[in-house]
């Protein structure tokens, strides 16, 4: 059996998209508060005039974690008329109108969202707030009881940002295939993060921040026939992402990670990020290039995942014994109900 | 042309050239010593080297009958011939070495014919069909004859009336054993208005002298021949006005056909001549003769006689099965059943091989007709009926061949899945091309071998059963149809050199697989040039940038094919 197949094996172990049976409750919840959102935002004045999901459900990257929990972003959209001055005080609306009343204990108004979690349910929600000037986007940025210094309406561009991922007009052929390796790569590259980092250095190796990386450095890998190589692109990809520029090296051999929004505030995703995380950061992923091309010189199937399974975890399949070619194979059927073909004749 | 220069190169190459004035034409004459005697070589001036230059062999009649040396007539001249003009790639801007190389080869044939008797002799027979030709009447018909070659006598029918081109116009010799054969059936489908013009004798010689030179010396050639050649009694003692002898001899470039025609001068009947005092009663003609037997026919027009017994099931007589059948008729096969149940029209003209008389017609049998009348020893059928109405395991397994060109994926995996569950051992060729110019695919499916179908149907991105082909250089769910007149009007288009493209590579794919030599199941593309698709914004496979193997014959298995591994 190919390689291929056996990281086709842990996608679908790891993924996790919005139509997803384990994604059902969490999609409920969040429909469900999206609602009073909307009604408590109306009394006050500011009515929602858009929502969206942002985040990793929204450019298709998203992966499950081993803990069991899912994350929702959904921004909120009111209109710049009519949004107050106070860019805190739809956040406090937010919390007190709707995720109070709902009986959340712990609703959080943060600098750039207020949150909340439904402990029962593994589940936690982010909600950004944003107005809208035209086609510009503003973020409310600041905590519960900020004064007017630390407080404000923040340039920024969530649909920018989640188009600019999702772009696949630089890929020629079979542009959504390639597409689709790189989303598999971010998925592979947040499940080897949360693998290998403690909990408290992964959350702060921030998602998006492995999504820019992975964007600006992505390398398809497909055979000539069009067959996918995840592993060959991975490596290419990590290879890339080390020598991008992204990790400036310190004293000690220590290293800063910075990366920077593609998009509106332009801002670096790893502003504030100690030495420490840069320095781990780094050397994991150099490790993890030095495994991937372990792999890719190892000519046995199994020790091939077996290396494979020491990077990304158990998800990632170890075949009993090699598939050779006399082996029965399961059929897997078209996810497809039909597609249309250039066929003729 | 500065002729000057040319002989003067010569003379420093140590021939001995000179420019000379023959019966008022400027010439260029090499005489050349050899062992035998003095080559006097004479070139006519021109304006313009075009060929190879020419040099005639002067005082031609003191060598008697040189091989490659032909008379001109009235002069005492031979024209000499040192090879296959049009493919001499000639130094028109050298012309000094031009005339070196040429007068080189003309010296080097010509020694060697005079001085190696025996090798002239072989060469005179070598060429003799085309010596033979060059006595004959160019205005006069070829004479067509349906023969195995025995001594048996002949019936011999005229041209049709009026009849410029065709069989229609020419001669008709069936000797009785061949008037059942299929070449005669096929050549009397043709025309059925001649009229008998008499009788003849295939003559096998075993004992062949080389063609005489000029048609007056026939009659000697003729006397000399039957002399000292086997011709029945039967034969001998028949009486007639007419008679046309037709010869076949083995020679060094195979057997050669080739005749005469002796006509009675004045009244009454009389027996074949047999000596020079006889023969001065007929008049002697020499005539062309055209044997039509497929021994002689298939391999000589491009056809192999290893396929004359092979029969393929051709399911999709469209623009590309059309080609298709065409292309295999032209191979040699030599049974063929097509399938179609569509009707040939309007639509279909400009890029099917069918002409418009058909109009209306179903294709399949349309396709049959038209085989039948182009290719002598093919025996065709039809079938109105789809793809899917053929799943008869009897049926499928009494052919070398399944041809399957309808361009329709759910149809051929369904096809597909039945010839799995049934075991059937036909190899089957699945082919189909793809609009806009961009491509054709052509796959191999051969039963108990590696790869299938469904091999070039596996999903690359995921492994599964797909359900367009991964060959393809166009992606899925684009609208690449074009409509013109509502539902049932869509169509994908593409022009007779894509369908024509795509039928030739399943054709070497079928050919290869008859003939054995492909053994392995496999997969062709052709890859065609991509501006139509991206003027229309469409969009290509990875597999069509990726590409760089058209035609070349690849493997089909896919590792990751269930039914390979079923």
């Amino acid at each position: 059996m190919s390689i291929q197949k056996h990281f086709n094996t842990f996608h679908d172990a790891i993924k996790l998209s919005k139509q997803d049976d384990a994604y059902k409750t969490a999609r409920e919840r969040d429909d469900s508060i999206t609602n009073e959102v909307r009604n408590a935002f109306k009394d006050a004045g500011y009515p929602v005039i858009e929502d969206f999901i942002q985040g990793s459900i929204s450019t298709d990257t998203a992966i499950l974690k081993k803990s069991g929990d899912f994350d929702i972003d959904r921004a909120i959209v009111i209109d710049c008329d009519n949004a107050p001055d106070n860019c805190v005080k739809p956040k406090i609306t937010l919390c007190e109108n709707v995720l109070e009343k709902r009986g959340f204990q712990n609703a959080k108004i943060k600098k750039p969202c207020v949150t909340a979690d439904y402990k029962n349910e593994n589940l936690h929600i982010d909600f950004p707030i944003y107005r809208k000037n035209g086609a510009e986007y503003e973020l409310a940025i600041g905590k519960r009881n900020a004064d007017e210094s630390n407080r404000k309406w923040e340039e920024a561009d969530p649909r920018g940002l989640k188009d600019w991922i999702k772009d696949k007009s630089s890929y020629i052929g079979s542009a959504s295939d390639k597409l689709s390796q790189f989303n598999r790569l971010v998925r592979y590259l947040k499940r080897w993060r949360d693998e290998k980092f403690s909990e408290g250095v992964a959350a702060k190796i921030h998602s998006i921040g492995i999504t820019v990386m992975a964007k600006q450095c992505f390398s398809p890998s497909f055979d000539s026939d069009g067959k996918p190589d995840d592993l060959i692109a991975l490596k290419t990809t990590v290879s890339a992402m080390l020598i991008h520029g992204y990790f400036t090296a310190k004293a000690n051999c220590q290293y800063q990670v910075s990366v920077f929004l593609p998009k509106k505030p332009w801002r670096d995703i790893f502003d504030g990020s100690s030495v420490n995380t840069g320095t781990q950061f780094r050397n994991k992923l150099s490790t993890l290039e030095g495994k991937l091309q372990d792999a890719i010189s190892e000519t046995d199937e199994i020790e091939k995942c077996k290396i494979l399974r020491e990077v990304f975890g158990d998800d990632f399949p170890v075949p009993e014994k090699s598939n050779n070619s006399a082996s029965t194979r399961k059929a897997i059927f078209s996810s497809s109900g039909a597609v249309g073909t250039s066929q003729g004749a | 042309m500065n002729y000057q220069e040319i002989v003067s190169h010569l003379c420093d190459q140590g021939y001995l050239a000179t420019l000379e004035n023959v019966s008022d034409l400027d010439c260029l004459v090499v005489s050349h010593d050899f062992e035998g005697g003095n080559l006097k070589l004479i070139h006519f001036c021109v304006d313009e080297i075009d060929c190879l230059p020419t040099f005639f062999l002067g005082n031609f009649s003191q060598y008697g009958n040189l091989a490659h040396v032909l008379p001109l007539e009235k002069f005492d001249l031979g024209s000499v011939c040192v090879g296959d003009q049009d493919s001499v790639s000639v130094n028109f801007e050298q012309p000094k070495l031009a005339f070196q190389e040429s007068l080189e080869r003309h010296i080097n044939l010509l020694t060697k014919t005079i001085l190696k008797v025996a090798w002239n002799t072989e060469e005179l027979l070598r060429e003799f069909y085309a010596n033979w030709l060059r006595i004959c009447d160019d205005s006069s018909a070829d004479f067509i004859c349906a023969a195995s070659g025995d001594l048996e006598e002949v019936q011999v029918f005229s041209p049709v009336s009026g009849r410029k081109w065709g069989f229609g116009s020419k001669y008709l010799g069936i000797t009785h054993c061949a008037s059942s054969l299929a070449e005669f059936s096929y050549i009397a489908q043709q025309d059925k208005n001649r009229s008998i013009a008499g009788e003849g004798f295939i003559i096998p010689l075993n004992n062949l002298k080389p063609a005489p030179t000029t048609s007056e010396l026939l009659g000697e050639w003729y006397l000399q021949t039957i002399k000292n050649n086997y011709i029945s009694s039967k034969f001998e003692q028949k009486k007639g006005k007419r008679f046309w002898l037709i010869f076949n001899a083995q020679t060094p470039s195979g057997r050669t056909w080739f005749g005469i025609q002796l006509s009675i001068k004045g009244n009454g009947k009389k027996s074949l001549p047999k000596n020079e005092e006889s023969l001065k009663n007929w008049s002697i003609s020499p005539i062309r003769v055209k044997i039509f037997n497929k021994e002689k026919i298939m391999p000589r027009s491009g056809a192999n006689l290893g396929l004359e017994g092979k029969s393929v099931l051709m399911v999709g007589c469209g623009s590309v099965g059309g080609e298709i059948v065409y292309k295999l008729g032209a191979a040699g096969i030599g049974n063929m059943v097509l399938c179609d149940p569509d009707i040939y029209t309007m639509d279909n003209i400009y890029r099917h091989v069918l002409s418009d008389h058909f109009l209306g017609c179903n294709k399949a049998i349309a396709l049959s007709l038209e085989l039948d009348s182009k290719f002598p020893w093919i025996k065709t059928q039809y079938e109105i009926r789809k793809l899917l109405d053929l799943r008869n395991t009897n049926h499928l397994n009494s052919f070398d061949l399944i041809v399957i060109a309808i361009g329709s994926p759910t149809h051929e995996r369904l096809f597909h899945d039945f010839l799995v569950q049934n075991h059937i051992k036909t190899p089957v060729i699945n082919t189909w091309l793809e609009g806009y110019g961009i491509g054709g695919h052509a796959v191999l499916d051969l039963q108990n071998a590696n790869g299938c179908l469904r091999c070039a149907y596996v999903d690359l991105q995921t492994g599964a059963r797909g359900l367009s082909s991964n060959l393809n250089f166009l992606e899925t769910d684009q609208n690449l149809t074009v409509n013109h007149a509502g539902c049932g009007e869509l169509f994908l288009p593409y022009n007779s050199v894509s369908a024509a493209q795509t039928a030739l590579i399943a054709t070497n794919l079928a050919i290869g697989t008859l003939l054995r030599k492909i053994t392995s199941s496999s997969k062709v593309s052709w890859k065609g040039d991509c501006s139509d698709v991206v003027s229309r914004g469409f969009s290509v496979t990875h597999r069509y940038t990726a590409f760089d193997k058209s035609l070349q014959i690849l493997p089909l298995y896919n590792e990751d094919c269930d039914i390979c591994h079923g």
